[in-house]
């Protein structure tokens, strides 16, 4: 392996690592917690794709289409469920972590009673490869790419250029202002829970495409999520990007170099450092 | 006679917006010392400056009984033997009103583990419960509980603690006429027992009738500082509150 | 009587007669088990419910009195006694190392930073270095205590359970004395207002460090006398299950009350035990459990039980009786 290779595999780690830190920051910005359940979400993203495609029978982009929509469903559920009753309770910090992550377990719990826990892996769309160099490129890496690109286009121009936007990005600065100018905060939190729901939907999808599919398979990539999201800074979404990009990048780096296993703690050690030098995360 | 406390050239910035500016005064033992200005003078800033809660100036030097205390820790400012209260009124709310007060004979007297000294609190904090008046209710928990009763008791918890020098912010906002006469009779209660007060206040009549010398903010700088009948027939102070308009009266009438 | 002492004996006597009552071995390490969950929650309770300090890295503390004490009794035969208090002092400089750059920091950071401790510990653990933790087998083997010639091992053992008991009503009793001294009065104070408490002499870094690194010393303690006590142990303490259930226990049986998360403990420990031997429907019929919990009753088990909180010290009660102030306050 090369550097080349690493340099590209990276850029693909740090998409999906995008799309899986993105939703994280937006639900810590506007309702300031940790959602435990964006894990859970991801593994739902890629089970539904699964289910409509090989039981169902549609064909990719439809099965993509109707897990985008369920996930963002199952992101409004989870609002309604477990964070609206408990956000403005004392302690509300404590209780949505443990609420979320109870959630989360009963997805994952759920999810491996109705579809086994055998390991599955979604089929790619596009086949084949090429080369630039001495790099290998595939066609599905590439449409992972652009498919973030895409997603992240979308949803920029969802919280620049739209009213909902603009209200998410109101209760993310001041809740309290957002609520004196007529802003309908729940709403907005279903909205919040919806896209970034729908976020790590998409993630679920290529994560299963690339790797395997078990119903626990959410609790690696939140870790790494996390460790995204403090590097980046919590609040921002810009920071949050560039350190999905960077974490990925590094990760193919070192992975070169150290055996896999020891690359997560490796991270957790990184974050544990910026913590003591620059809590704000290195772009807030 | 040495001044108990003196502020040379304090300054506090946010970011390029001076809330203090340059400010010395001095503060004379067992005085009344008042400071007054419009509002965003900067007065409940000094007081946080000088105490270092939540912060501490940016520039300049507080001596307090000779010794410089700017940046050190607040709990560390306290057991020197200078103590605040907050214009908003803070209490512990899981606590009875001793307890409340017996915070301060604890903890304000440089507690250490090794001697709790129980007795020594106790005896403070009633006595601080009893001179603010409410040894009655000393078990009633302050929840729900009239505003005079909580800044009553946010006083006993810093007379607890023993003070040389206490910093009052606001004490009678929000109280009826009848409740601010017996904090003015406080105040010269505490006066009398040779804690050296300054006071921060809007309710002028107040301010001057306790105040042996009074100082005047506006935009963090010191605007007039005197004793009071001085400073309040003061032509820049008058166009401060009342504005421009006003400054002609005072030189025709 | 008053009513707390009715709801407090009653339990407790059966507790000391447990032996007596049943010769089941499967009860007697239920119990002791629960002695086990209620130190950690206790403990945890201390930096979570009475100084609002989110700590994530708590279970390391157990865990690595655990690993620090089979480890030294396996390989360099100290004895499982000693250990026990080496367990407890590992855990303390951990909890030291884990406090002193962070707490300055913020809540926030220290969450974050004790999370990220836990995760490298567990990944650490697992990975077996210089072969001394047996990886994700863990430790096996493990000497248990020894009185005399009678090894104390397992729960058909009766002086274990008695050692057991005597550890949870030991490390109880003191925190609640330490939670009704001037100590706990400074931790209610700076979770209450903190900058208020500050404002009275109260240095919340000082109590939150003593919170934190006492809490360390128990859960390390106990965290042994479990290495010992089962003979085997292995990295899944430190895994999401057990993190989550503990941190039910704390939450359900109250924030800052030492009670709640007591009796919260012996009622998880029960639940989840009775139901393991259904798997998958077991994990989902105990987080519809703590779903529900979290709905109806946020404030806990000691919401319900109100007369029983240790929340506000009653200090003045302790000081009032050796000093006699009359009626009108003078002696």
């Amino acid at each position: 392996m090369n550097i080349e290779v690493a340099l590209f595999s990276g850029l693909t780690l740090g998409a999906l690592y995008c799309l899986m830190a993105m939703g994280l920051t937006l639900v810590n910005s506007t309702i300031k917690f940790f959602n435990f359940t964006h894990g859970a979400i991801l593994m739902t993203g890629a089970y539904f794709t699964w289910y409509f495609l090989e039981e169902i029978g549609l064909n990719y982009f439809a099965s993509f289409i109707v897990t985008l929509l369920m996930t963002f469903i199952l992101g409004v559920v989870v609002q309604r469920v477990i964070v609206q009753p408990l956000v403005n309770k004392e302690a509300s910090g404590l209780m949505l972590i443990l609420g979320t992550f109870v959630i989360g377990n009963l997805l994952e719990n759920g999810f491996l009673l109705i579809f086994g826990g055998r390991l599955k892996r979604l089929p790619t769309p596009l086949e084949g490869h090429f080369s630039i160099g001495a790099a290998t490129i595939t066609y599905h890496s590439l449409l992972i790419l652009l498919t973030t690109g895409v997603v992240m286009g979308g949803m920029a121009y969802f919280l620049l250029r739209t009213r909902m936007g603009m209200a998410m990005r109101c209760v993310a600065q001041n809740e309290q202002a957002a609520k004196l100018m007529g802003i309908p905060v729940k709403t907005v939190y279903r909205y919040v829970l919806g896209i970034s729901s729908l976020l790590a939907g998409v993630a679920g999808v290529f994560l299963g495409s690339i790797y395997f599919m078990t119903p626990s398979m959410g609790g690696g990539p939140l870790s790494k999520a996390f460790t995204v999201c403090v590097l980046g800074g919590l609040n921002s979404i810009i920071g949050t990007v560039i350190g999905a990009f960077l974490v990925g990048i590094l990760e193919s780096t070192l992975i070169l170099f150290f055996p896999m296993y020891y690359v997560t703690p490796a991270l957790f050690l990184l974050m544990m450092f910026i913590l003591l030098v620059r809590p704000e995360g290195i772009f807030a | 006679m040495e001044p108990i406390l003196k502020c040379e050239n304090v300054s506090k910035y946010f970011g390029d917006f001076a809330a203090v500016k340059d400010l010395s005064f001095q503060v004379n033992p067992g005085e009344v010392f008042g400071i007054a200005g419009p509002n965003g003078a900067g007065k409940t800033t000094l007081f946080n400056i000088i105490s270092n809660i939540p912060f501490p100036p940016s520039s300049g030097k507080i001596i307090f009984n000779g010794a410089e205390i700017q940046g050190l820790k607040p709990h560390k400012i306290c057991h020197l033997g200078l103590v605040r209260t907050f214009q908003i009124p803070a209490i512990f709310n899981e606590m009875s009103y001793l307890e409340n007060v017996l915070v301060g004979g604890i903890f304000g007297r440089d507690f250490s583990f090794y001697h709790s000294n129980s007795k020594l609190s106790m005896d403070s904090a009633y006595e601080a419960i009893k001179l603010v008046g409410l040894f009655e209710e000393r078990d009633k928990h302050p929840k729900g509980v009239p505003l005079f009763d909580i800044k009553r008791l946010m006083i006993a918890s810093a007379v607890a603690m023993k003070p040389k020098l206490l910093l009052l912010d606001e004490p009678v906002g929000g109280l009826n006429s009848s409740e601010i006469m017996q904090l003015v009779e406080l105040i010269r209660k505490l006066q009398s027992k040779g804690i050296t007060v300054v006071i921060i206040e809007h309710v002028m009549t107040c301010l001057m009738a306790i105040s042996q010398r009074v100082m005047i903010l506006n935009y963090g700088e010191k605007l007039a500082e005197g004793k009071p009948e001085e400073v309040a027939g003061n032509e820049d102070v008058i166009e401060a509150y009342l504005g421009k308009e006003y400054r002609k009266y005072l030189r025709t009438g | 009587m008053k009513k707390i002492y009715i709801i407090i004996l009653i339990p407790l006597a059966i507790l000391i007669f447990l032996p007596a009552i049943t010769q089941r071995t499967y009860i007697l390490h239920l119990a002791v088990m629960s002695f086990v969950f209620a130190i950690i929650s206790q403990n945890w309770d201390l930096t979570m419910g009475y100084l609002g300090l989110f700590n994530f890295g708590h279970l390391s503390f157990f865990a690595i009195g655990a690993y620090t004490s089979g480890i030294l009794s396996i390989n360099f035969q100290v004895s499982p006694w000693a250990c026990l208090f080496l367990g407890g002092l590992t855990a303390m400089v951990a909890g030291s190392i884990l406090t002193l750059p962070t707490i300055r920091l913020g809540g926030r950071v220290f969450s974050l930073f004790s999370f990220s401790f836990q995760q490298v510990l567990f990944y650490l653990i697992r990975s077996n270095p210089m072969g001394l933790t047996g990886g994700s087998q863990g430790l096996s083997r493990i000497p248990p205590l020894r009185v005399f010639n009678y090894s104390l091992q397992g729960a058909s053992s009766i002086p274990a359970y008695y050692v057991a008991l005597t550890l949870f009503l030991g490390i109880s009793m003191t925190l609640y004395y330490t939670v009704k001294s001037p100590i706990g009065m400074a931790f209610t104070a700076i979770r209450d207002s903190e900058n208020y408490a500050i404002s009275r002499g109260i240095d919340p870094f000082k109590y939150r460090f003593i919170a934190v690194v006492v809490g360390a010393f128990f859960t390390g303690i106990i965290g042994a006398f479990y290495a010992h006590f089962l003979g085997v142990v292995g990295p899944e303490i430190l895994g999401w299950g057990n993190v989550v259930l503990t941190c039910c226990m704390v939450e359900f049986g109250g924030l800052g009350t030492l009670l709640g998360p007591t009796a919260a403990a012996f009622l998880l420990t029960t639940l989840s035990n009775y139901l393991s031997g259904l798997e998958a429907y077991r994990n989902i019929i105990i987080s519809l459990i703590m779903f529900f919990v979290l709905i109806a009753f946020p404030s806990g088990l000691a919401g319900i039980f109100a007369p029983i909180k240790t929340h506000a010290p009653k200090l003045t009660d302790l000081i009032k009786t050796r000093i006699n102030y009359g009626e009108r306050g003078e002696k």
